[in-house]
């Protein structure tokens, strides 16, 4: 079939390195997220400072969210959480349905009681029935709640080394859900 | 006169490798590449591929052609083809998973990506950067504070293999 002509070769040493450099970030994040677990992506983060910040982006917790769903019935829940903008007030979150598009808003009044007058709690990020929340004071606390049970529990306090400059989300594994500390 | 016919309505491809080597196969064969797909769709019969080395496209060429005759009775033989397909190096997955992800084979790229996630897994970061051929940029201390604020993903023991 095939009928092959060769007119002048291109140094095969010079090309052999060439492939690396080719391996876009978005190549290499589609690598990642087929880790089977957030271990294994968090140990890649010591690889090199480019791998630390594409295993720390936002890109990278949507695509492997995107990808563990869609490869794992068990994650595939008809409803997610969704709010107009991160970092927005827990109060503005809106459930969604694929089926019925966009549709009622969340009461979570109930994570303020006994709070403090001027505590906020934000959404940082949402998966399924679970969200993401971080409330500050004079630290940040972060809480992952059932929004369906009302079920809340608070993270044990970060590395304070840290904390100016992290980036938080869910990383999924194959049959539970893991919460990843994504510090950048 | 029926096996004419049949030679009539196949229509053919030539791809043209960054190396110039040139390969003729099935336009069936080819589209399922979105890559060529969309250049066959524009009317070209001829497909220069500037990105893809001629290694790497004749391992390519195999595949799209074993994937191309998938029926229900030989899934299994596809299967062993496909493992022996990742069998491979890692320099050679890293040459298979750019040209299947310049061509679009959508498919193929999860098989590749699959692959080599598999094969790094249990690596030590040390042996991960030896087989991507990276050089690490951290200082000891950044590398420590990393270590020291994700412990426990780095308990146990690694696997220091290069292949």
């Amino acid at each position: 079939m095939e009928r092959s002509r060769t007119t002048g070769r291109v140094g095969d040493k010079k090309k052999a390195q060439s492939f690396f450099n080719n391996l876009t970030d978005e190549l290499l994040i589609e690598i990642f997220v087929r880790l089977p677990s957030s271990k294994e992506a968090i140990r890649c983060k010591l690889v090199c400072n480019r791998w630390f910040s594409l295993i720390s982006s936002d890109y990278f917790l949507t695509t492997s969210l995107i990808h563990h769903r869609n490869n794992n019935n068990k994650t595939l829940l008809p409803f997610t959480f969704v709010s107009p903008d991160r970092k927005y007030n827990v109060k503005d979150v809106f459930e969604f349905r694929p089926e019925m598009g966009l549709s009622r808003r969340v009461d979570l009044g109930f994570l303020y009681w006994g709070r403090p007058r001027h505590y906020f709690i934000s959404l940082t990020e949402s998966c399924g029935d679970l969200i993401l929340c971080s409330g500050s004071t004079s630290c940040i606390d972060y809480y992952v709640i059932n929004v369906l049970t009302k079920q809340w529990i608070v993270l044990p306090p970060q590395n304070s080394h840290f904390i100016e400059s992290e980036s938080v989300g869910f990383l999924i594994e194959p049959n539970c859900v893991d919460f990843d500390y994504s510090l950048g | 006169m029926a096996s004419t016919t049949e030679t009539k309505q196949k229509k053919m491809l030539i791809l043209k490798s960054a190396d110039n080597d040139e390969f003729e196969i099935e336009e069936s064969v080819g589209v399922q590449s979105e890559t060529i797909k969309n250049l066959v769709e524009d009317g070209f019969t001829f497909v220069p591929l500037p990105n893809v080395y001629t290694k790497a496209l004749i391992k390519i060429i195999d595949y799209l052609k074993k994937h191309a005759n998938k029926t229900d009775s030989n899934d299994e033989e596809i299967k062993t083809f496909d493992k022996d397909f990742v069998n491979t190096t890692f320099d050679d997955l890293f040459e298979l998973v750019s040209a299947a992800n310049y061509l679009h084979i959508s498919c193929l790229m999860n098989m590749l990506c699959q692959t080599i996630a598999d094969r790094i897994k249990d690596k030590s970061p040390e042996a991960v950067r030896k087989i991507f051929h990276i050089n690490c940029d951290y200082t000891p201390e950044e590398e420590a504070k990393i270590r020291k604020a994700n412990a426990q993903a780095f308990e146990g023991q690694f696997d220091e293999s290069l292949d």
